[in-house]
């Protein structure tokens, strides 16, 4: 049970992830492939203030959405404003690059290559989540919450502008509409989800480390977008869920040497569900799709 | 003058686009710009609306603010609108929705919150119905922006740029590949906005229109002001004649 538990917890974890970039990504048509970066930040900011400072979990936990929301302010600044399409792209790749480089180097904040661990498991004043079954329900009931937000803000005047950015930004600008604000607006509140699930993921794993922010992570919640379908809320969760649990079926199924090792199951559904995507994929008028950003004219 | 260009040069590699402009458009009247292709003039309105920064020059508006200190965005807030050579409608909107979204208010407004705006405000929606009456687009309002003709695609640009309620209207190619009764909806849209005191800057090379509808026509040539001056006056200079033999003697 405990098993399942664990399962459903990292479901939960990476479909907060994955909401926050399919927010980004599929209302604004900005690939980006720097969120493991907001996750990482979110991860270690968090982790480091309560082991280092000994802060209580909800403040920490503050401290790293809202660390992962100002990198994402400060990284959108300059690059939303210059950049679009495939550099924007590129520059969102260097940027978790360079922030795992950061956290493998700094090693007296961040543990170096090894990490950190011994983070202390989620808590509110008088609750500790300990159990498997508890921290499910408290990583539950976040996912709830993101999700709602996600879905209300696509469906709000503030998605809809997104949405007419990601149509045609320019006829957008010529309506007297300020769209690198509501880009810059865009990203910080999705760096800020994605730090989010970096806080869920120290503290649930209690171990955090520069491996967890490699282009791994970056294809994995890639491919749980994609899987869903790029910009759909139900679609990140489901992704999420399927991306995380049929490796793990398979890996009992056939055991995990043969799964891992031998049919290298991970990478195998990763590269079938890109070339189904890129094959299929189309856009929210049914014509052909490119992955890369629609406003990059 | 509303909007004035002062020596105004822009080069986009080895390609003068603008070479030492300088042109005022009068207030309240249709000025139209023709030229071959290539002379610069849609490079002259990029640069009024913003989208193209020239490397030298002043460009000012309103008897004196200076638009290079604007980002585009605001320019059309400050009442320049503009419609593209290649209409721009959003075509996953509908007609209706592509008109709300341009409403002013919050920055972020679009047509969920605009609709609901404007219905709440009888100006508002008053403002949207006639702009739609007026671009003969007030049946078509459920459709799917990508269902619409081009012809009907430059009408909607029309009408978005309307809703702004802009002081001046920058027209790009606005006869280009609409037919004949889109074409006259156009005119008379013009004819009405001319009368309700907007200045109006157009493209076009529908030269029969240009004659008959500008006060004003500027003639431009490898990035450089030709000439300008009265229709009639216009007509008279060689390389209009030659750029135009035969369509503007029809």
């Amino acid at each position: 049970m405990d098993y399942l538990f664990s399962l459903l917890n990292y479901v939960a974890i990476y479909a907060v992830f994955a909401l926050s970039l399919t927010f980004f990504s599929g209302e604004l048509g900005l690939l980006s492939l720097g969120h493991v970066g907001f996750f990482g930040i979110g991860a270690y900011a968090s982790a480091i203030v309560s082991l280092k400072l000994g802060l209580s979990f909800p403040l920490a936990a503050g401290i790293g959405v809202g660390a992962a929301a100002l990198a994402g302010f400060l990284l959108g600044l300059p690059v939303l404003r210059l950049l679009k399409g495939d550099y924007f792209v590129l520059v969102t790749l260097g940027f978790a690059e360079i922030l795992r480089t950061l956290a493998r180097d700094l090693s007296s904040f961040t543990g170096g290559a090894y990490g950190l661990s011994g983070i202390r498991h989620a808590s509110l004043p008088g609750v500790y989540f300990g159990t498997q079954w508890s921290q499910l329900l408290f990583h539950a009931v976040l996912l709830a919450a993101v999700f709602l937000v996600v879905r209300g803000m696509v469906r709000s005047s503030f998605g809809r502008a997104l949405n007419c950015i990601r149509l045609d930004e320019i006829a957008y600008v010529s309506l007297g509409k300020n769209a690198f604000a509501a880009k810059l607006r865009a990203l910080s509140v999705s760096a800020a989800i994605a730090g989010l699930s970096g806080v869920m993921f120290a503290h649930y794993t209690s171990v955090i480390s520069p491996s967890s922010l490699g282009v791994d992570a970056t294809v994995l919640v890639l491919c749980m977008v994609l899987v869903g379908g790029l910009g759909s809320v139900w679609g990140a969760v489901a992704g999420a869920a399927i991306v995380t649990v049929v490796p793990e079926v398979l890996a009992r199924t056939l055991g995990t040497v043969v799964a891992n090792q031998v049919f290298f199951v991970n990478q195998m559904l990763f590269g079938l569900a890109l070339i189904l995507i890129i094959r299929f994929r189309r856009d929210r008028a049914g014509r052909p799709a490119r992955l890369a950003a629609v406003s990059s004219s | 003058m509303m909007i004035t260009l002062n020596g105004v040069a822009k080069r986009f590699g080895g390609v003068l686009a603008l070479n030492d402009v300088t042109v005022g458009f009068e207030r309240s009247a249709v000025s139209a710009i023709v030229g071959p292709n290539g002379s610069g003039k849609t490079t002259l309105l990029n640069v009024v609306s913003g989208f193209c920064r020239p490397d030298r020059g002043k460009v000012l508006f309103d008897g004196g603010v200076d638009l290079l200190r604007y980002a585009p965005y605001r320019r059309a807030r400050l009442g320049i609108g503009r419609t593209f050579q290649e209409p721009r409608p959003f075509l996953e909107l509908s007609v209706l929705d592509n008109v709300l979204a341009a409403l002013p208010g919050d920055a972020d407004q679009t047509a969920e919150t605009a609709n609901a705006d404007a219905d709440h405000v009888p100006s508002l929606r008053h403002g949207v119905d006639g702009i739609l009456r007026l671009t003969d687009l007030d049946s078509e309002t459920a459709k799917p922006a990508a269902s619409l003709s081009f012809g009907k695609r430059k009408l909607l640009d029309l009408a978005r740029a309307l809703v702004l309620n802009p002081m001046c209207l920058l027209l790009d190619e606005p006869f280009a590949g609409v037919d004949p009764r889109n074409s006259r909806t156009v005119i008379s849209a013009i004819e009405r906005l001319r009368c309700a005191g907007k200045t109006i800057v157009m493209i076009s090379h529908e030269i029969d229109i240009v004659l008959s509808l500008a006060d004003q026509v500027f003639l431009m040539d490898e990035g450089r002001l030709v000439t300008s001056g009265l229709p009639d006056d216009v007509r008279a200079n060689r390389l209009f004649a030659d750029t135009f033999m035969g369509t503007a003697n029809a």
